[in-house]
């Protein structure tokens, strides 16, 4: 899914190990790190939301965030390696980075391809008050 | 008797990386395994690796180990499985048990490249089913599609004990605690995010202090410790599961070293007692070269890049030339260095700095 | 308790024609050439040895052949390390009780 709507990566790299798969994969230069074990840089003004760095980061430590979805949501893309996998449209509860459910939100879209190599992309519609804490989503169970 | 220029024993990534660099400088390469699978950990490893693109970083464990077997082959590298190395025999040959034959192999240098074995932790009711090493339960899932547990409880916070936990959820499994007897978590944050974000709860300066159950872990108890690692009293929490997993640290397998003579020196950060190597892999016996997890505990990364370089001088030494001898160790030795720097390699930087001074003074002067 | 994987999200298992064999004189189902502790933990079996002393149970610890505390009687030899052993086609598996006795003693 590749929309046009503004947004950014977020990445949340907080240790200097030595680790570069988001400046190799990016593109437009848009993420750069100063040496291998240097914390990546996010230039905001390159990024033009492919995601790419969402899948391929090892530690699964980036999200694409799309502050203003609309009036009252954010968006929020992040890596999923579990079974089942959730559906476009589906309802499931929204996480905050221990686990805790924060918010029930809207499947928008389930992004799978074969340069993810197995990573698949999830994007939940949620509130907008809350974009800075929710970073995940409760794992679905074979009944959900 | 087989006769080759060099025996490589273990075909995990160290020592694949050895026969790559070897087999390319034109040296007649062995390698012996003894496993029926060729490819060390790495083919239990479904996550993605970490480093640059010439560290393979992004490309899964196993995917790996088949693009190293794949350039192996590529070069004439002949790698004989469920083949144990025994030991060295009298008239300096290694002993092996190939497909349950005696044999004997004669070369003129030996790369040890045999990895480590997981520590063990004793508490009450450590022997009961369902008590097991973290890589035992990760062997049986990622590579055999059996989950050894419903409900498990993951002791130790190193990268082993955090990915562990993340691949068993993956299969299925109810991580119910993961405990760590120090007051941090020793493993990479990002790998803590991924079970922290998963509902996995982390509990620090905690551990098991008995399993119980019948014929199989039913419980875990675990409790805090105390500044000096002892558990408090009051503070017992029981949790309901059938699987307790030990991930408490690797430990080089020095057997094959020490028949060897190769010099010792205990170093805890990498593990515990090891052979000393200089900055060439070079043991103390000028024979034999040492890579990997046996020469101190680290990652797959290094392990491979340590390897290359062993093969390197190792072919070297045997008079096989490359356009440029120097240019080509001074190059792995980069790659290996560029995997120890940042200020979370700190303490393994420094440590196998003092093991490559200490190899260093069996080929000074 | 242990079971199967049928479905995992990044790892296809190898296709392997499944084979026969007995546990205690029970007839059971496993992959050809997997370990026989998987095929015993497949099967929900749990216990592959009591101990000499004290005829504690005991089972898979290390899983890489080094250890022997999953050791079982196959086809008559006891101390088969089950991590490592593959499974075969009719083999006769036992739990072992103590050391194991090989022949006649």
């Amino acid at each position: 899914m590749r929309d046009k709507k503004p947004g950014q990566a977020v990445i949340e790299c907080p240790q200097e190990i030595p680790c570069n798969p988001c400046v190799s994969v990016c593109k437009t230069g848009a993420i750069t790190m100063d040496g291998l074990t240097a914390r990546p840089e996010f230039h905001r003004e390159k990024c033009v939301g492919c995601r790419m760095c969402v899948a391929a980061c090892p530690g699964q430590a980036i999200f694409y965030l799309i502050d203003d979805y609309d009036a009252d949501h954010s968006a929020i893309t992040f890596p999923y390696e579990y079974l089942p996998m959730p559906k476009k449209g589906q309802i499931v509860t929204a996480v905050s980075r221990r686990g805790e459910p924060l918010a029930e939100a809207e499947v928008l879209a389930v992004d799978e391809t074969a340069v993810y190599n197995k990573t698949r992309l999830v994007t939940l519609k949620i509130p907008k008050t809350l974009k800075d804490e929710i970073r995940f989503m409760k794992r679905l169970t074979r009944e959900d | 008797m087989i006769k080759t220029e060099i025996l490589i024993i273990g075909a995990g990534p160290a020592g694949l990386g050895a026969a790559i660099e070897a087999a390319r400088l034109g040296a007649k390469t062995l390698v012996v395994d003894e496993n029926r699978k060729a490819g060390g950990q790495l083919y239990k490893q479904i996550h993605k690796f970490f480093g640059s693109s010439e560290h393979y970083a992004g490309v899964r464990g196993f995917q790996i180990a088949d693009k190293l077997l794949a350039e192996a082959d590529g070069l004439g590298v002949e790698i004989l499985l469920n083949t144990r190395a025994l030991g060295l025999l009298d008239d300096g040959t290694v002993a092996v048990l190939a497909d349950g034959k005696a044999e004997s192999i004669e070369a003129d240098k030996v790369i040890l490249a045999v990895g480590a074995k997981e520590n063990a932790l004793v508490f009450p009711g450590w022997t009961l089913p369902g008590v097991m090493t973290a890589g035992a339960a990760q062997t049986f899932s990622n590579v055999y599609g059996i989950l050894v547990g419903q409900e498990i409880v993951m002791i130790g916070s190193g990268n082993v004990g955090l990915i562990v936990s993340y691949q068993l959820t993956q299969g299925g499994a109810e991580v119910k605690a993961l405990v760590e007897a120090v007051p941090d978590v020793t493993g990479y944050e990002v790998h803590a995010n991924k079970i922290r974000r998963a509902g996995i709860p982390i509990y620090t300066s905690h551990t098991v202090i008995e399993a119980r159950g019948k014929d199989h872990v039913e419980e875990a108890v675990i409790a805090e410790l105390d500044a000096d690692f002892q558990p408090i009293p009051g503070t017992e929490k029981t949790v309901k599961a059938d699987t307790i997993l030990i991930a408490v640290g690797l430990n080089p397998r020095i057997e094959l070293a020490k028949m060897f003579g190769c010099a010792m020196t205990y170093e805890g950060a990498l593990g515990g007692t090891q052979p000393v190597h200089d900055d060439c892999m070079r043991s103390s016996n000028p024979k034999v070269y040492v890579c990997g997890d046996q020469a101190g505990v680290e990652e797959a990364s290094a392990a491979l890049e340590e390897g290359r370089l062993a093969g390197i001088h190792a072919a070297i030494s045997l008079g096989k030339e490359s356009a440029d001898n120097a240019a080509l160790l001074n190059c792995a030795r980069a790659s290996l260095a560029s995997l120890r720097s940042g200020a979370f390699a700190g303490k393994r930087r420094l440590t196998k700095q003092r093991i490559m001074e200490k190899g260093a003074t069996y080929y000074a002067g | 308790m242990p079971r199967e994987i049928k479905e995992h999200p990044i790892v296809d298992y190898p296709e392997g024609e499944m084979t026969r064999f007995r546990f205690d004189g029970k007839e059971m189902e496993g992959r050809l050439g997997e370990p026989i502790a998987a095929a015993l933990l497949r099967n929900g079996i749990s216990v592959f040895r009591n101990t000499e002393k004290r005829k504690e149970p005991r089972s898979l610890f290390c899983g890489i052949g080094q250890c022997s505390d999953c050791v079982v009687v196959v086809n008559g030899c006891p101390n088969t390390r089950s991590c490592v052993t593959p499974l075969e086609a009719g083999m006769e598996i036992e739990t072992q009780r103590g050391v194991g006795k090989v022949g006649k003693l």
